[in-house]
C-alpha cells in the first residue's frame, strides 16, 4: 500500500561556502542564507550558525533538538508533516532524500520564566570528543543554530518559534538534494507475505507532555490521545517530531526517523515475521484510569490486527512505565507473545563500577513491573564519565546550569565539568538514555 | 498514603493506598469548582480515615467514588 524510497546522501565533510550544495560526500553550506531563513520570523532576535564536526574539542550546550534535513521529491505531502506550517497530508509514499550522518542542531538558552514553568527544560550538552563523546550525537556532523528569541514569548510560542526557525533551516539544507541522484536507495514497503509467518506488531509507546501545548507530536498533535496505527513509512517520513523544550533524548526529532527498530523489523519482514505496523500509544497520562484505558485500547487494537507477537518500545522514563507494563500484561494475557526493549535504569548513572553494580543488584532497575514482562531486552545504561575536561570551543551558549533544583549553580560552559557534582537526577549528556539501542556502552564492560 | 498511581504504591509495599485523582492534582479536582473540589477533598480524607481504621495484612487499595459522585 505504501512504498517509500529513501535516498541517502552520506556526508563526509561539511564546509562553509557559497553557493551551497552537495557533491561526492562534501556538503557546502551557505551559512548566511541559513541564518536568513531563520530570521524570516521577526520573533527570532538573534541567530548564530556554526559548523560542528566529530573529533573537535567542541562542546555544544543548550541542545534543544536535532533534526535530520529531509526532502520529499516524489509522492504526497511534506516531510515532518503538520508542524511548522507543513501540510497535514499523509506521508510515507514516494521518494524522500536525506543526509546520512549529518543533522541540523538547534541550541537555545531557556529563559528563566520558562525554566520555572517546565522544570525538565534543563541544559543538555554534546561533547564532540573526549570522555563525554559516548553517544551517537557525538558522531554526527552538524550545522548548529544558536537562537535567541524576543523575550516576551510564552512557553508555547517560544517552542513553536524555535521549531519553525529550525525546520526552515533544515528545509533549506535539504533543498540542496532536490535534483541529485542518491548514491544509496532503500525501498521500504510492507509487502504481502506469502509464507505463513508470525504476525508482529510494534507497540511504539511515546511520551506525551503533561505540560499542555508542548511535547513530541504525531502529525503535529501533541495532546494525549488514544492509540493510533501508523505505517512505519509515515514515521520514516517524520510523522513523529520532537519539541524544543524538554531535551529528553528519546523525544528528539532525529531519533524518530532514525529509530533502529524500524529498519530492523523491515529486515525481518517476509523472512521471519509478518510486520503489521506500529501502534503508537501515548504515555504519561495523569490518572491511573487513563493509563489503563490507553493500555487496554492498545491491546484491543493489536488483537483486532491479528497480532501473534509484539515488540514494545518506549521513549521516556518514570511513570510512563505503568501504561507500558499494563500494555505488556494485556498483550501477554491475550496470548500475544511480547518482548520489551528498554533502558536499564532511567535515573542518572555516573561511572558504574562492578562493586556498585553488585551492591545495587537488589534494587529494581525499573520503577514498575508486571510478572507477564518475562522477555526483556536491555539496551544498558549509558554511564558517562564523572567529569569532562575543558574544551577549546563552545557552541550554543556561555554557561550551563544542569540541575533545575539548584538554578544558581551556573558553570562556564567551556570549563571542566564535574557531572556528578553539577547535575541533578538526570545525566546532562544529550542521548544518555539509549531507548532504541544505538550505543554499545553499558554499566561496565561485562 | 494517597497516590495517583496506586500500582506503584502497592508494588512498593504501601499497606493502605487510597486512590488519588490524578498526578497533576492528587487530592482534589480544580475543574469541579470550589464547592465540588472541597466535597471531593473531604471524601478522600474520609476514605483515608476509614482506611486507617481497617485492619490489613497485605498492601490494600481503597477506591474512592468517582470525581462527580464525590462532589455531589
Amino acid at each position: 500500500m505504501m512504498e517509500l524510497e529513501l535516498g541517502s546522501f552520506p556526508v563526509e565533510e561539511v564546509r562553509s561556502g557559497s553557493p551551497g550544495g552537495y557533491a561526492d560526500g562534501v556538503l557546502t553550506v551557505d551559512l548566511e542564507r541559513v541564518r536568513a531563513r531563520c530570521l524570516e520570523d521577526p520573533r527570532v532576535a538573534e541567530v548564530a550558525v556554526d559548523i560542528v564536526l566529530p573529533g573537535e574539542s567542541t562542546r555544544i550546550v543548550n541542545v534543544r533538538d536535532v533534526i535530520e534535513p529531509r526532502l520529499k521529491v516524489a509522492g504526497e505531502g511534506h516531510v515532518y508533516p503538520a508542524i511548522c506550517g507543513h501540510p497535514p497530508d499523509t506521508v510515507g509514499d514516494g521518494v524522500t532524500h536525506r543526509y546520512e550522518g549529518f543533522a541540523l542542531l538547534l541550541a537555545a538558552e531557556v529563559p528563566e520564566r520558562i525554566r520555572r514553568e517546565v522544570s525538565a527544560a534543563a541544559t543538555s550538552i554534546v561533547d564532540m570528543s573526549g570522555p563525554g563523546a559516548v553517544t551517537m550525537y557525538s558522531a554526527l556532523r552538524y550545522v548548529a543554530l544558536t537562537i535567541r528569541l524576543e523575550p516576551a514569548l510564552d512557553l508555547v510560542e517560544w517552542n513553536e518559534t524555535l521549531l519553525g526557525a529550525a525546520h526552515r533551516a533544515a528545509g533549506f539544507l535539504a533543498s540542496y538534494l532536490r535534483d541529485l541522484t542518491p548514491p544509496e536507495v532503500q525501498r521500504h514497503a510492507l509487502d504481502p507475505v506469502e509464507d505463513v509467518l508470525p504476525r508482529i506488531v510494534h507497540v511504539h509507546t511515546l511520551n506525551g507532555s503533561m505540560v499542555p501545548g508542548i511535547g513530541s507530536t504525531i502529525y503535529g498533535y501533541a495532546r494525549h490521545a488514544l492509540p493510533l496505527l501508523l505505517h512505519p513509512n509515515e514515521i520514516l517520513d517524520g510523522a513523529i517530531a520532537g519539541d524544543a523544550v524538554v531535551t529528553y533524548p528519546g523525544k528528539c526529532t532525529w531519533v524518530q526517523v532514525n529509530n533502529p527498530v524500524l529498519p530492523q523489523l523491515y529486515a525481518r519482514h517476509g523472512r521471519d515475521v509478518d510486520w503489521i505496523g506500529s501502534i503508537v500509544a501515548r504515555t504519561r497520562w495523569g490518572a491511573a484510569a487513563e493509563k489503563e484505558l490507553s493500555a487496554f485500547q492498545t491491546v484491543k487494537l493489536a488483537r483486532m490486527l491479528g497480532a501473534q507477537g509484539a515488540l514494545v518500545t518506549w521513549n521516556h522514563g518514570g511513570n510512563d512505565l505503568i501504561e507500558v507494563m499494563l500494555t505488556i500484561q494485556g498483550l501477554e494475557r491475550a496470548r500475544i507473545e511480547t518482548v520489551f526493549l528498554t533502558i536499564e535504569s532511567d535515573i542518572k548513572v555516573v561511572r558504574m563500577v562492578p562493586e556498585l553494580a553488585e551492591t545495587g543488584a537488589h534494587e529494581p532497575p525499573l520503577l514498575f513491573s508486571v510478572p507477564e514482562a518475562d522477555a526483556i531486552v536491555s539496551t544498558g545504561t549509558l554511564a558517562p564519565t564523572t567529569s569532562l575536561p575543558a574544551v577549546e570551543r563552545v557552541v550554543g551558549g556561555e554557561t550551563v546550569a544542569f540541575d533545575f533544583e539548584r538554578p544558581d549553580l551556573v558553570s562556564p560552559a567551556g570549563g571542566p565539568l564535574d557531572l556528578e557534582e553539577l547535575s541533578g537526577a538526570y545525566s546532562p549528556l544529550f542521548g544518555h538514555f539509549d531507548n532504541y539501542g544505538f550505543g554499545t556502552q553499558s554499566y561496565f564492560d561485562f | 498514603m494517597v497516590s495517583a498511581l496506586p500500582p506503584i504504591a502497592l508494588q512498593a509495599g504501601g499497606n493502605r493506598v487510597v486512590k488519588g485523582v490524578k498526578i497533576e492534582h492528587v487530592c482534589g479536582d480544580p475543574s469541579l469548582g470550589p464547592t465540588g473540589d472541597a466535597a471531593l477533598r473531604r471524601h478522600i480524607v474520609e476514605r483515608c480515615l476509614e482506611a486507617l481504621a481497617t485492619p490489613v495484612t497485605t498492601p490494600t487499595l481503597f477506591e474512592v467514588a468517582s470525581t462527580e459522585e464525590a462532589a455531589r
